[in-house]
């Protein structure tokens, strides 16, 4: 198990790497930069000397070294749009906001998605099995600025019971976790349901009836262990999407928190922000995989215990 | 009173056409200690009829009868309370494929001990020392590891050991065994049907065998129910059925037992042969974790075999699952990149072909597989399925493509207007058929079938034989027949060649080997095979794989006229007959 977390680092380093790679070159690559005419009408000398403050007259290799070398510092350098802070600073304060709605987001909504998918599944052809297959369609095919308009217009303008947008007080978050989660709730209502029929079809439970077992302990011993391999690898990654906010819900509900800045540091070419943020994206995908991986192979005995006899 | 009464038992499941009976009006009883024996093809209701009487069937089965009683507990009324104690300790069940049997995620141990607390007060530890002799009765003597194995980690023969166990664990008063076998090789079939009669014996068991196959009833049962179409046929005592049964349909599956040996017409011994093996073998790179490395070791799959399939022969390939027989079938075809060797077709060495050479090649080589239902397209219809071969290779139009296949589907014994119809929506033994006519439309020389009945009932498989035969004869077929069983060579086969871990260790003509086998894994092979009369029951010893390698035949020098070595080497001892063996001074 060791050996295979140590390899598995080593392959994290490298994707990281390469996606640096590619994310630095590929925005270079945009025609323009931070200083264009149209967007800052200063004179072409100033130009210069903004640019060489910022080390843009460099050539490319040189500035992402440089970068790069400042991120194996934790230094992400200054954004642009905001040169009162440093890029930690920025995503420190914003990621708040992101972090705590879209969390709790999928924490509330996988564990729902979970017990609906299993309530569809083992009352299957029930109101509840249409109930959750109806959700699970929805959820997935509305997209999520649809289903925020849908809450504002219910729940703060028609029933006014609850604040349309902001951020701080608690009563403030309802909304938007709610559309959060409905995501995570279609999902895992629907990976769930299917995990658990797959199972349940198959001959080993009816071994288990055959055993004397009762329904209850076949359900959540046996069905939910099996059922649940194939549904952790898909909780983390999840959470990871959710977690780094919407651009979509967080503009619906006015929250200030990440989603505007992946759309303003590509627009404003503010390119120390716009790699921070791809990195830290790309990095928290590595590890929420590799830890995935783990968890599958510690519940999931054929891989955790290798050949036979 | 007896221990089971099932009386006039109907059972239908709704589908999206209707109502579908399954069984229809069974009746029958078993006694305490007595043995059952219930034969049938699938769809017979036999299964159904024994899942009725536990309450396993699903909610979409309809069950009426005027009597279910089990250990004097009405099933059709039983509760929740009465379930629990008629599954597990009134009767405990096991089933066909012990490697889906059990849940992969726990332990041997964890399933045995849940069972038993499932109805004895036991605490964990002495559940486990329980478990622990039970493993030890049902004969697997590294009893404390295998508690503790995961099912993946064990063979499927050690599993229906542990399945075994598990049914024994509370002490049930009958023991109900659904196809308990026919997963499993020959020679673990008969250790595994031996075991059964010994724990029926010990715990004083009745015994209900559920099967297809009238060898396993020969070897086990008292009384026999003979089922047809959710009805039953006939029932009596086991040497009554055998030596005077009744009905037609009894005839009939006593017929497929009793196969007599059928060669091809005679060889024309010039000519060069269809295929030929020139030290075909396999081997894998092994990985073995050691740290951040990997050590690589070498397994081989097949040692170099050399074979020959003459014009116009049948050859049998005959060994358990894992000796190599499969790897060897599809090497030949070229499906399975061989590591070293010579593959000859007609003549033509094939191993080094480029694919666009080997794709014309493969006109004049095709394959069958065992299962027929993944070897079918779901998606296409069968005359496309048929016609594919054609297309691939650009023969004739569209249309004339679709002619062909349908006279193709006629050959092979079905209706011209299946063309239209889809795989699932065919019995096994037809999508085989349909499997034939796909590998044999476009002409081809060598024909590789992979153990292409395994999977169909007694009757089917013997029709199935038949087609083989009949096409081999008509077409000039010369095909290489991979089984794990040798009774199903019996009649289809000119030459047998016996595979055993990766060697083939003994080769002869097809009677030769029925008659003076040499080799000990030939022998045991042989000895395997389920009697075809009760009267032939007898008591057998099962060699284990060291004691076999110690029985490897020894030849002197003179004998052989070779030099003397340690090591065992394929000799030639008759004519077209050859054994490994050791040649002494």
């Amino acid at each position: 198990m060791l050996s295979f977390i140590l390899r598995r680092l080593v392959s994290v380093a490298a994707t990281f790497i390469i996606v640096s790679l590619i994310i630095f070159f590929m925005m270079h690559s945009i025609p323009g930069g931070p200083f264009d005419a149209n967007d800052m009408p200063v004179s072409e000398a100033v130009r210069a000397k903004l640019m060489a403050n910022l080390g843009l007259d460099q050539p490319l290799y040189v500035q992402y070294f440089r970068y790069m070398w400042g991120v194996l510092h934790f230094d992400f350098g200054v954004p642009y749009q905001s040169p009162g802070e440093t890029v930690t600073q920025l995503l420190s304060r914003a990621w708040v906001p992101s972090l705590v709605l879209g969390g709790l987001g999928v924490l509330i909504g996988a564990p729902l998605g979970i017990l609906l998918g299993m309530a569809a599944a083992l009352n299957r052809n029930s109101w509840i099995d249409y109930l959750a297959s109806t959700l699970a369609t929805l959820g997935l095919t509305i997209p999520v600025f649809v289903t925020s308009m849908l809450l504002i217009l219910v729940f703060a303008v028609w029933l006014n019971w609850l604040p349309a947008s902001g951020w701080g007080k608690p009563e403030r978050w309802i909304l938007p976790i709610t559309a959060y989660a409905l995501i995570p709730l279609a999902t895992y209502a629907r990976y769930t349901r299917s995990a658990m029929l797959d199972t349940l079809n198959r001959p080993f439970v009816t071994v288990l009836r055959a055993k004397g077992l009762t329904e209850r302990r076949i359900v959540f011993q046996h069905v939910l262990r099996n059922s649940a391999i194939p549904l952790v690898t898909v909780f983390l990654p999840m959470f990871i999407g959710t977690a780094t906010g919407s651009i979509f819900v967080e503009a619906m509900f006015r929250v200030p928190g990440l989603g505007a800045y992946f759309v303003s540091s590509i627009e404003t070419r503010d390119y120390p922000l716009e790699m921070a943020l791809m990195l830290m994206i790309t990095f928290m995908y590595c590890i929420a995989y590799l830890l995935s991986d783990i968890v599958y192979a510690l519940i999931n005995p054929r891989i955790r215990v290798g050949g036979g006899q | 009173m007896p221990l089971v009464e099932i009386e006039d038992l109907k059972v239908s499941f709704s589908q999206y056409g209707g109502q579908v009976d399954a069984v229809r009006g069974v009746s029958f009883t078993v006694n305490e200690g007595e043995s059952l024996g219930i034969v049938g093809e699938s769809g017979s209701g036999k299964s159904v009829s024994c899942s009725a009487l536990l309450r396993l069937l699903p909610a979409t089965a309809r069950i009426s009868a005027k009597a279910i009683r089990l250990d004097g507990i009405d099933v059709l009324k039983a509760n929740k309370d009465d379930l629990v104690r008629l599954r597990g300790r009134a009767a405990a069940m096991i089933f066909q494929d012990p490697m889906t049997a059990f849940d992969p995620v726990f332990t041997i141990g964890h399933q045995i001990v849940e069972t038993i607390q499932a109805h004895r007060p036991l605490n964990k530890r002495d559940a486990l020392a329980e478990a622990e002799q039970l493993l030890l009765r049902v004969e697997i003597k590294n009893a404390r590891d295998v508690l503790g194995y995961y099912p993946h980690q064990l063979s499927g023969g050690m599993l229906q050991r542990a399945m075994i166990a598990m049914a024994l664990s509370c002490r049930p008063k009958v023991l109900i065994a659904d196809e308990p076998t026919t997963a499993l090789d020959v020679t673990i079939q008969a250790q595994i049907l031996q075991l059964i009669k010994k724990v029926q014996a010990e715990f004083g068991m009745a015994l209900i065998m559920i099967t297809h196959d009238l060898g396993v009833i020969a070897e086990t049962v008292d009384r026999v129910l003979v089922m047809y179409g959710g009805e039953v046929m006939e029932q009596g005592p086991v040497q009554q059925i055998f030596d005077a049964p009744q009905h037609d349909y009894t005839k009939a599956l006593l017929a497929s037992l009793k196969t007599g040996f059928d060669p091809s017409a005679d060889e024309d011994r010039t000519a060069t042969p269809a295929l030929e093996l020139r030290g075909l073998s396999k081997t894998y790179r092994v990985g073995r974790r050691a740290g951040l490395f990997t050590n690589h070791s070498e397994f081989h799959a097949v040692r170099p075999v050399d074979l020959v399939v003459p014009r116009n022969r049948i050859v049998g390939l005959v060994g358990e699952s894992g000796s190599g027989k499969t790897t060897t079938g599809m090497m030949a075809m070229r499906l399975t990149e061989p590591s070293g060797g010579q593959i000859l077709v007609n003549g033509t060495d094939i191993s080094t072909m480029g694919p666009a050479e080997l794709k014309s090649f493969r006109r004049s080589m095709q394959i069958v597989f065992q299962d027929s239902y993944s070897a079918l397209d779901p998606m296409m219809t069968l005359s496309q399925i048929i016609a594919e071969p054609l297309h691939i290779h650009g023969i004739g139009t569209a249309r004339e493509q679709t002619e062909i296949a349908l006279d193709w589907l006629e050959r092979v014994g079905l209706p011209r207007n299946f063309g239209g119809r889809y795989a699932h929506e065919l019995s096994g033994g037809q999508r085989q058929r349909v499997a034939i006519a796909r590998a044999l439309i476009l002409g081809p020389t060598v024909l590789v079938a992979d153990e292409p009945t395994s999977a169909l009932d007694v009757t089917v498989k013997a029709q199935i034989i038949g087609l083989l035969k009949q096409l081999q004869a008509e077409m000039g077929l010369s095909m290489l027949f991979i089984s794990h069983d040798l009774s199903t060579v019996k009649s289809l086969t000119d030459t047998v060649v016996v595979m055993y871990r990766g060697r083939v260790v003994e080769q002869a003509p097809t009677e030769a080997i029925f008659s003076d086998p040499q080799h000990p894994y030939t022998r045991a092979l042989l000895d395997a095979i389920p009697a075809d009369n009760p009267a032939k029951r007898r008591a057998r010893t099962f060699l284990s794989a060291d004691e076999l390698a110690a029985a490897t035949p020894r030849y002197t020098t003179i004998q052989t006229g070779l030099a003397p070595n340690a090591t065992p080497q394929l000799i030639t001892i008759a004519p077209d007959h050859r054994v490994e063996a050791i040649v002494t001074t």
